[in-house]
Parts: C-alpha cells; sequence; structure tokens
C-alpha cells in the first residue's frame, strides 16, 4: 500500500483519538494533512478523511440526508457495507439533522456496550463558544467543564441526542465535522447539557 | 529489497489498524470498559506484550518518539526486544527520556515523570479481568460488569483484611473508573495507582492472548478500592533512598549483594535514574570546576 496514505490515515486517526480523550475540544484535520490520493468532494474532504480512516470492508455504514449521492462513493473507497440505520455501525448524518431517524441506531447491551454506532455528523462549524444552544460538556477526558457550539446542528436533533445519554455504558459516541475540517467528538461518557 | 520494505509501515495490515484503531475508540468512549479485539500474530510470542505492541503499531505514525520500559527498566530483554522490532518497522526515533517520547509502551510500571496531554501511555496487559480472581466464568464476569455487581470482589477484599489483616494485592489492584466500572490496571504497583487517577495522559490497555483493550482517558477518576476504615495504601519507601542517583520519593527496586546481604535500592525507572543520576553528575563536575577556578583566583 502507497505509504502516503497509510500515514496519512495514521495522522487522521490520531486526532480522532486526542479529539476522543478530550470530548469537546476542537481539533483540525487539515492543519497537518496535505491534500493527497483519490478527489474527494470539497466540503465534505474532512468527513472522508474520516471515513476513510475508520471504515473498511469488516464494517457497515448507513447515510441520512445524502445531498449528492455519496452512499456509492463511501462503499467504493472504504469497501464498507451499506446497511440499516438499526444495523449500522457508522452513522453518516448530513445537514446537522436525522428527523428522529437516530433514535432507531444501535446502542450496545449491557454486556456489550461497544457493540454501538458511531454518528458522524457534518456540521457549519464547530467552535468552544458559550452561548444560547450551545452544549455544556463535563465528565472523562475534560479538565474543567467545556462549552461546544455547533453551527448547523438542529436544535431538535440535539433534543434528540441529549435523550439518548441515559443509558450508560449503553449509547453512542459522537463525530462532529465541519467544512474547515474541525473535528470535535462528544462520546457517550461525557455529561451533555445545552446552555438556555 | 531491505528488511524495512518487505512489510506494511508498522508491520500489521491496513485492516488490522483499523479494527484496532475502531476498538481504542470505543475503549476510550466508555472507560474501562474491555473491549473484545482480533488479537492478531506477530514475530514475538502471545504473553510477551502482544497487546501492547499491536496498540503501539495501531498509533505509530513516522514523527512518533517511542520508549519501550519493562518494570520501569529501559534495557531489558523484552523492552529492547520490542524497541528493535518497532523501530525495524517503522524507522521511528527512539528514546529512553520519559519527556521527549510521544508514544510510551510499558510493561508494569508508569513513569515517575508526568507525562503531558500529547503522550499515550499504552500499558501490556497479562490478565486483563479484575473479577477473574472471584469468578472463573468469562460470561459470568460479562453478566457481572454489565449490572455493576462487585459484591464478590468487595467481599475477596474483606476476606483478605479478615485473614492476613490488610488487603495482600500488590500489583493489580484493582480501581473503580469514572464511578462505573471495576478495572485490572495492569501488574502495576499500588506506587502507580494514583497517577492514573486525573492524569493529564491517555492510558491504553491491551491484553494480546486474552485479546481486550481498555483504556483511561485523561482527567478521568480513578479510585482504588478501599473500604473506610481499611484505606488504600501504597509500598512504603521512607527513609529509603536510590543508591545511584539519590533520589527519594521514586519507587525503588530493592536489591540483596549476594556476597556482603546488605540490601541496596534503586530506581525502578531507569531513564529517570540516569537523567538525575547524569544531573547531579554535571552539577557536582560544575561545582568542582568552580571551586577550582575561586581557589585559582583567590591564588
Amino acid at each position: 500500500m502507497n505509504n502516503e496514505i497509510v500515514f496519512k490515515t495514521q495522522r487522521i486517526y490520531r486526532i480522532i483519538l486526542q479529539a476522543m480523550a478530550h470530548p469537546g475540544r476542537i481539533y483540525n484535520l487539515f492543519k497537518e494533512i496535505q491534500h493527497q490520493g483519490l478527489f474527494l468532494p470539497e466540503p465534505f474532504m474532512g468527513l472522508f478523511y474520516i471515513l476513510e480512516t475508520l471504515l473498511d470492508g469488516n464494517v457497515s455504514f448507513t447515510v441520512i440526508n445524502d445531498p449528492n449521492g455519496y452512499t456509492k462513493e463511501i462503499e467504493i473507497i472504504t469497501r464498507s457495507q451499506f446497511k440499516d440505520i438499526s444495523e449500522a455501525d457508522f452513522i453518516i448524518i448530513f445537514e446537522g439533522k436525522s428527523d428522529g431517524a437516530i433514535i432507531k441506531a444501535k446502542k450496545g447491551s449491557p454486556e456489550y456496550p461497544d457493540d454501538s454506532a458511531t454518528v458522524i455528523y457534518t456540521v457549519h462549524s464547530c467552535s468552544n463558544e458559550n452561548k444560547k444552544g450551545t452544549i455544556f460538556l463535563s465528565g472523562p477526558g475534560i479538565k474543567k467543564a467545556t462549552y461546544l457550539t455547533l453551527t448547523g446542528l438542529f436544535k431538535e436533533e440535539l433534543d434528540v441526542l441529549m435523550s439518548l445519554r441515559g443509558d450508560f455504558p449503553c449509547g453512542i459516541d459522537l463525530i462532529f465535522i465541519d467544512p474547515f475540517g474541525n473535528i470535535a467528538c462528544i462520546p457517550r461518557s461525557a455529561t451533555m447539557k445545552e446552555v438556555l | 529489497m531491505n528488511r524495512k520494505n518487505r512489510y506494511n509501515f508498522a508491520f500489521i495490515d491496513e485492516d488490522a489498524k483499523r479494527e484496532i484503531r475502531r476498538k481504542i475508540l470505543k475503549a476510550v468512549a466508555i472507560p474501562g470498559y474491555q473491549v473484545p479485539f482480533a488479537s492478531r500474530e506477530l514475530p514475538i510470542a502471545r504473553g510477551w506484550g502482544t497487546g501492547g505492541l499491536q496498540v503501539t503499531l495501531a498509533l505509530i505514525g513516522p514523527t512518533d518518539c517511542l520508549k519501550v520500559i519493562d518494570q520501569g527498566c529501559d534495557d531489558s530483554v523484552n523492552a529492547v526486544n520490542i524497541k528493535h522490532f518497532v523501530q525495524s518497522v517503522t524507522n521511528v526515533k527512539i528514546t529512553t527520556d520519559t519527556t521527549k517520547a510521544t508514544l510510551i509502551q510499558t510493561r508494569h510500571r508508569i513513569p515517575e515523570e508526568p507525562m503531558n496531554e500529547n503522550q499515550i501511555l499504552v500499558l501490556q496487559v497479562p490478565i486483563p479481568e479484575a473479577l477473574r480472581n472471584v469468578e472463573p466464568s468469562e460470561r459470568q464476569t460479562r453478566r457481572m460488569h454489565a449490572e455493576g455487581d462487585y459484591t464478590r470482589l468487595w467481599l475477596y477484599l474483606y476476606e483478605d483484611i479478615v485473614k492476613y489483616g490488610d488487603v495482600s494485592i500488590g500489583a493489580r489492584y484493582p480501581v473503580l473508573v469514572n464511578g462505573r466500572y471495576i478495572m485490572d490496571p495492569s501488574p502495576i504497583p499500588r506506587w502507580d495507582i494514583p497517577k492514573l487517577h486525573m492524569a493529564e495522559t491517555l492510558f491504553i490497555f491491551s491484553a494480546g492472548r486474552e485479546k481486550r483493550i481498555y483504556a483511561i482517558p485523561p482527567y478521568t477518576d480513578v479510585k482504588p478500592l478501599e473500604f473506610e476504615d481499611y484505606k488504600f495504601c501504597v509500598e512504603d519507601f521512607k527513609g529509603k533512598q536510590c543508591a545511584r542517583c539519590g533520589s527519594k520519593g521514586v519507587f525503588l527496586d530493592e536489591i540483596i549483594d549476594d556476597e556482603t546481604g546488605k540490601r541496596i535500592y534503586v530506581c525502578s525507572d531507569t531513564g529517570y535514574c540516569h537523567k538525575v543520576a547524569s544531573k547531579s553528575k554535571r552539577k557536582n563536575a560544575i561545582s568542582q570546576n568552580y571551586q577550582y577556578k575561586t581557589a585559582g583566583s583567590a591564588g
């Protein structure tokens, strides 16, 4: 395999890992990664970097609100299988809303909570501002409480996501990516509150 | 074709790396929970650090700087072999300095020097299940973790106190992570347990033989199990210091001289010991040089 792709996915993974280990903290994928390899759609380049890094033939995915019919491209690039949302290991949600479909995502069982979905949202922007509608986060990985503002994530969607969080260790893990390559994660262990 | 080019970067194939990487993300998202993974064959035998090695190989990149220690020692057979192997398949920089390493693989110790947010500590784990002493069945321990049913482990600790007057577990002292999962912190000494609590670093534990990965993210609440009247305590090194570098307040190895029978203590963390020893040597040299110069100018 081309070492450039190997190094790129390694670098992206380390950024995702740091983001997952530090919920709410924003990291940038484009700072260290130069565009290489396959053609990737410009506004969703960060998303495709994540998919290239995490997906392969051993996992499945689903896409919600797919604006340009990316499902086939994801299948070709990652060799991953498209499945129904209730079975998918990765759920990709465009336009910041799933219209309630996210409720059906795999949340794992108390014995195997890891058998659950990782949900990737594309949003307009990620920032650490503290304002109305911001997400207040605390828990493992967070030194002091932190704020995460996600422009483009619908209020109704946020309400649904928060309603899904009462069942730890079962649950879903969230990754947010914007067109500028900013990435932030909210694992299920983090406590989420909306700033009113 | 040279040896380095014969294998994929970091030896294991990219699909295997992806699987391990996905499992690590789940482990980070559920602190203390043991995530099963498909442990691969490696050119070292299972039980010799293959779990830690697979995690290291899945994480490592060309810009990383690797440190490998075995019981705190940079130069033991296990550490040296792992370092040589990783270096031969990645060509990364190797160090013995904890502060310079970006990735540290360790067997049974956490380095003495504090680590930062940009570092990752990978621990080799022989027995990942903290409940194994009280329950041999994997299905049962999984149920116990799911239900948070840890009464048998508490009873085990209580019986230990009744029998021996204290908890007899030295290394592998069980901890409660994030108030939810009881976890085996690998056979690190009790001395290292407080370093897990609210640490800046990400800790990843991996057992190759048992095929389990688990993690403690940074700034996570990690508490050793203890009773109100029998508190957890670390090894006592009061009045003892390293015979080589003079350090106090570090984890020490006891060494008995075969001929004289005399007991001496040396730092378990050899990288730290070497750093302190060379600093004090340099300090002595500077002070001797200064004394020589002052004596010279006075004369």
